[in-house]
């Protein structure tokens, strides 16, 4: 162990564990050997860094990339991202997908019996601004059965994908809605065991976002693990 | 920094569907066809039955070939690629042999390649590295690969010269395609 470069704790304990049964897919997919725990190197200390030049204008407007207005409730998210220090994460990469208002998703392998949206797509993306701020315009998914076991609902949901300063950061996880009856008996949810943090992935309802006659809105901060020192200061 | 850490927001799958959301970014490569150094890196993800995973997402990242990261590295170098697996649960990346980088006690590491793959199934992502196999004197000295005890899981992380191209699999699990790929995750 000359170099001390394998340790015994990681950053964080809270994420959800490979295996969960409850969670039918991960019987063949979930490493079944625990991640041997690492010091990162200068690369994981480093990430990518992705330009404004590539993003749209309508790429935060999920309502808006088609020549009709989809159909379902719009609302706005936005929120901050930030290290776990607090500090924010400027000019960052945020990108989401989700099922449209019907609860499908426009993906060929979706065979849920409900509509699809000639005018909802369900992808967007968008750069964090200088106080780590996103904002989307969207339509609020719906709930939709899947096969894991009988009768099983995914509680609505919007899936985000989020980079930090370093590769360690590197998130990919789901916004959930306040009051969701579904997320107690949701497997994906629960693979996370404090309520206290899973309730870290349920949004809240924000009357500041709203806008008065057409749009609802919810408020999401996300905070991202594994702020190191920075690479320079090694 | 002092003060309360704040509450980190946790892992979810990425889910079977998310096609329509991330193959925007999925087709450039690290560098341009005929750029000097460059060199292919390819490889299938298997699930624990020894299947192919057609529904993975893995993205790399690494320095470029004097060990530099942006901002210090010439224009248009991004050092990053993203790939949806194919049906076949492949995938192929146009890329350079990164040059050689410190860890954090500033000792030299051999070239490697940082990876993570996210699939439906996978609660949180799993990170690797990507070594390579022709690297021998720069492997015997690298501080990771030194303390790998396991022969075994430090086999797994060197991607393996064939026909002109590297080849990396990453196996979720121990099945018929072979061990488990050594995985990664970082304490500070």
């Amino acid at each position: 162990m000359a170099s001390g470069i394998i340790l015994a704790k990681p950053q964080t304990e809270e994420d959800p564990p490979y295996n969960h049964p409850q969670y039918k897919s991960t019987a063949l997919r979930g490493p079944n050997r625990s991640p041997l725990i690492i010091r990162p190197g200068l690369t994981e200390l480093h990430g990518p860094v992705f330009g404004e030049s590539r993003i749209r204008p309508n790429d935060n407007d999920l309502t808006a990339q088609h020549p009709g207005e989809p159909i379902g409730e719009k609302i706005v998210v936005s929120g901050q991202l930030m290290d776990s220090d607090g500090r924010p994460i400027r000019n960052q990469l945020v990108e989401i997908w989700q099922a449209n208002s019907c609860g499908r998703y426009a993906h060929a392998l979706d065979d849920h019996p409900a509509p699809l949206d000639p005018n909802f797509t369900g992808g967007g993306r968008t750069m964090t601004d200088n106080e780590g701020r996103y904002r989307f315009t969207t339509i609020k998914p719906a709930a939709y059965p899947w096969g894991n076991h009988p009768n099983a609902w995914r509680p609505a949901h919007i899936h985000f994908s989020l980079y930090g300063t370093a590769f360690t950061q590197r998130l990919i996880t789901q916004m959930y809605f306040p009051g969701d009856p579904l997320i107690d008996s949701d497997p994906i949810a629960n693979s996370i065991r404090d309520k206290k943090v899973l309730a870290r992935l349920v949004s809240a309802f924000d009357w500041d976002l709203t806008i008065p006659g057409t749009a609802l809105g919810y408020r999401w901060d996300i905070v991202l693990g594994g702020s190191n020192p920075t690479p320079e200061a090694i | 920094m002092n003060g309360t850490k704040m509450g980190v927001t946790p892992s979810q799958t990425i889910g079977p569907f998310f096609k329509f959301g991330t193959e925007w970014m999925a087709s450039e490569d690290i560098v341009s066809q005929g750029a000097s150094g460059a060199i292919v890196l390819q490889g299938t993800v298997y699930d624990g039955a020894g299947d192919p995973v057609p529904d993975a997402m893995l993205e790399v990242w690494q320095a470029d070939q004097v060990g530099k990261f942006p901002p210090d590295t010439t224009e248009g170098w991004t050092g990053f690629a993203r790939r949806l697996t194919d049906a076949d649960g492949r995938y192929v990346i146009r890329t350079v042999k990164p040059g050689r980088v410190p860890d954090a006690t500033g000792e030299l590491q051999a070239p490697h390649i940082a990876m993570v793959v996210f699939a439906r199934g996978l609660l949180k992502p799993v990170f690797t590295r990507v070594y390579f196999s022709d690297e021998s004197d720069a492997n015997a000295s690298d501080p990771l690969l030194a303390e790998l005890e396991d022969s075994q899981a430090r086999s797994t992380l060197l991607a393996a010269l064939e026909d002109g191209r590297y080849r990396f699999d990453i196996r979720l699990q121990e099945s018929s395609r072979g061990p488990e790929t050594q995985f990664f995750a970082f304490g500070e």
